[in-house]
């Protein structure tokens, strides 16, 4: 089973900041990301996450959603027979005392669809499912647009977007980032998209350690020159991915034969 | 034996908390909604007789400690029936049904929602004895810790019913290692001229899911009551009855713990 190690790795984001997370495939960024979520397949030995002064590895996922945390992921899940609106719902009341009006939360709803520009049956559909690569990532950031997180880290949410949609999505971050102060954690590949979210800070992760750190003129030389200088300059052997099969749970699909099972 | 003649177009609701023997005739050109709700311990037999162009949307809503249903239907040329099984309850269900579709251009559509902690047993036939006759059979379980579902639904179409339909589709959700779960699908077809298809899927709850869906701030009984709600909740829409739908609704998200 392949293993991947994030170590001596010290990263503090303060309110409004945006860090953009950077480096070559299979160096541990989106690792990172999901064990700072609490991602079950991750476990962390050693080391401490804080956010807004409480202990982040004591607490489970879904209290670590609700204090705050979000992660936009690289590959949503699809979940038939979930609404998105229903998914929604119960998702924004599980962090209030009282429940939202349903009226209020249908007009939060629709404008947030509105404003991502998707269908407007977007509600009604099974939550991701049959949506294209590029639905997927706008639903992803209509969840953190309804769920006003303190900080969010989204994973490659750029890769599946036309030219269109990135301006859509990136506005929608921007929007909420000014509006309800949020920081952010951006792992992408691409300039384009740094240049429309203006990150105030940058880190290169190989092997899973941040190898070099700066402002966003270290985005602008990554895409002008790759990783290559930073092997040379700072003596860093970067080793390339390795090919891995990618597996997939298998769905309650269709059969012909009678099935038996927990006999 | 206890009679019921329905001459009228009318929603009917029957309340049955003791064993008896029931028999149900919708006249011609009649169509009728009917909400039987069972309670307490019983064994009921039942009959039912749907003459020419007459229409049946039956719930069988069972909240029993136990149930022994055994119900044979006929339905007459272009009767259309419509048999839904609401199986919520905690406790055990034996139930044998047998839909004859008797004459030409008469229907079934079955549709069956359970949450099975304890033992559910059905064996569900219809038989198609007439051409262009047509039947939908979907059923759907979710099994608890301890639960023991078997289905046995049978599509039978008789030789001479050429152009009949019989499509079947089950589906279970498993969330214990500690369960039964049997479904057991069968066509059996002895005319030519015929359209049919079963299929049959169960599966444990996706870890994927359960994660991402907890990632958006949801307890794991919240997530896994939304995921396994997809597979009960259309059971409570099935009458055209807004009182009764909204109290259905509300008893199946307390049943999957998102109330």
């Amino acid at each position: 089973m392949a293993q991947l190690e994030i170590k001596d790795l010290h990263v503090s984001v303060e309110n409004k900041e945006i860090h953009a997370l950077m480096g070559p495939n299979g160096n541990g960024k989106s690792t990172l990301l999901a064990a700072i979520m609490g991602n079950p397949k991750y476990t962390v030995t050693s080391g401490s996450i804080t956010f807004e002064g409480r202990d982040v590895l004591s607490m489970s996922v879904d209290e670590r959603s609700r204090a705050g945390l979000f992660l936009g992921m690289q590959y949503p899940q699809e979940i038939a027979g979930v609404t998105n609106s229903d998914f929604l719902r119960a998702a924004i009341n599980a962090r209030l005392d009282k429940p939202m009006p349903l009226f209020k939360f249908i007009k939060e709803m629709e404008s947030t669809i509105k404003k991502l520009q998707m269908k407007p049956d977007l509600a009604h559909r099974f939550l991701n499912e049959g949506f294209s690569g590029g639905e997927k990532k706008r639903n992803e950031i209509v969840q953190m647009s309804m769920l006003k997180p303190h900080i969010s880290m989204l994973d490659e949410i750029d890769s599946g977007l036309d030219v269109d949609a990135l301006k859509i999505v990136a506005d929608a971050i921007n929007d909420l980032q000014k509006n309800q102060e949020m920081s952010l954690i951006i792992v992408s590949h691409y300039a384009r998209f740094y240049q429309l979210l203006k990150p105030t800070h940058a880190h290169v992760l190989v092997d899973g350690r941040i190898v070099v750190s700066s402002d966003a003129s270290l985005v602008e030389r990554i895409d002008r020159e790759g990783y290559d200088w930073i092997e040379k300059e700072l003596g860093i052997h970067i080793e390339e991915e390795k090919e891995t099969i990618k597996t997939t749970v298998t769905s309650l699909g269709n059969c012909a034969a009678k099935v038996r099972k927990g006999e | 034996m206890e009679r019921i003649i329905l001459k009228e177009n009318s929603f009917e609701k029957i309340l049955i908390d003791s064993s008896k023997e029931l028999e149900i005739t919708v006249e011609k050109n009649i169509s009728v909604s009917l909400y039987v709700h069972i309670q307490k311990s019983v064994c009921l037999k039942g009959k039912i007789h749907l003459c020419e162009n007459a229409s049946l949307n039956l719930l069988i809503w069972n909240e029993s400690d136990h149930a022994e249903v055994t119900a044979h239907i006929d339905c007459d040329r272009n009767a259309r029936m419509e048999l839904n099984l609401g199986e919520l309850s905690e406790g055990s269900v034996k139930a044998d049904y047998q839909i004859c579709l008797k004459e030409e251009y008469s229907s079934l559509k079955l549709f069956s929602a359970a949450a099975v902690s304890t033992q559910k047993h059905f064996n569900i036939e219809c038989i198609h004895e007439a051409p262009h006759t047509v039947s939908e059979m979907e059923n759907y379980a979710v099994v608890y810790e301890n639960g023991d579902f078997k289905m046995i639904d049978t599509g039978t179409i008789k030789k001479g019913s050429y152009q009949s339909e019989s499509h079947q589709t089950s589906r279970a959700l498993i969330l214990s290692e500690h369960q039964k779960c049997e479904i057991e699908p069968v066509l059996l077809i002895d005319e030519n001229d015929v359209q049919a298809s079963h299929a049959t899927g169960m599966g444990q709850i996706d870890e994927n899911q359960l994660y991402y869906l907890q990632s958006r701030g949801l307890s794991q009984t919240q997530a896994l009551g939304l995921i396994t709600i997809g597979y009960l909740m259309p059971i409570a829409h099935v009458l055209e009855d807004e009182k009764i739908n909204q109290e259905l609704s509300e008893k199946i998200e307390r049943k999957v713990g998102l109330s």
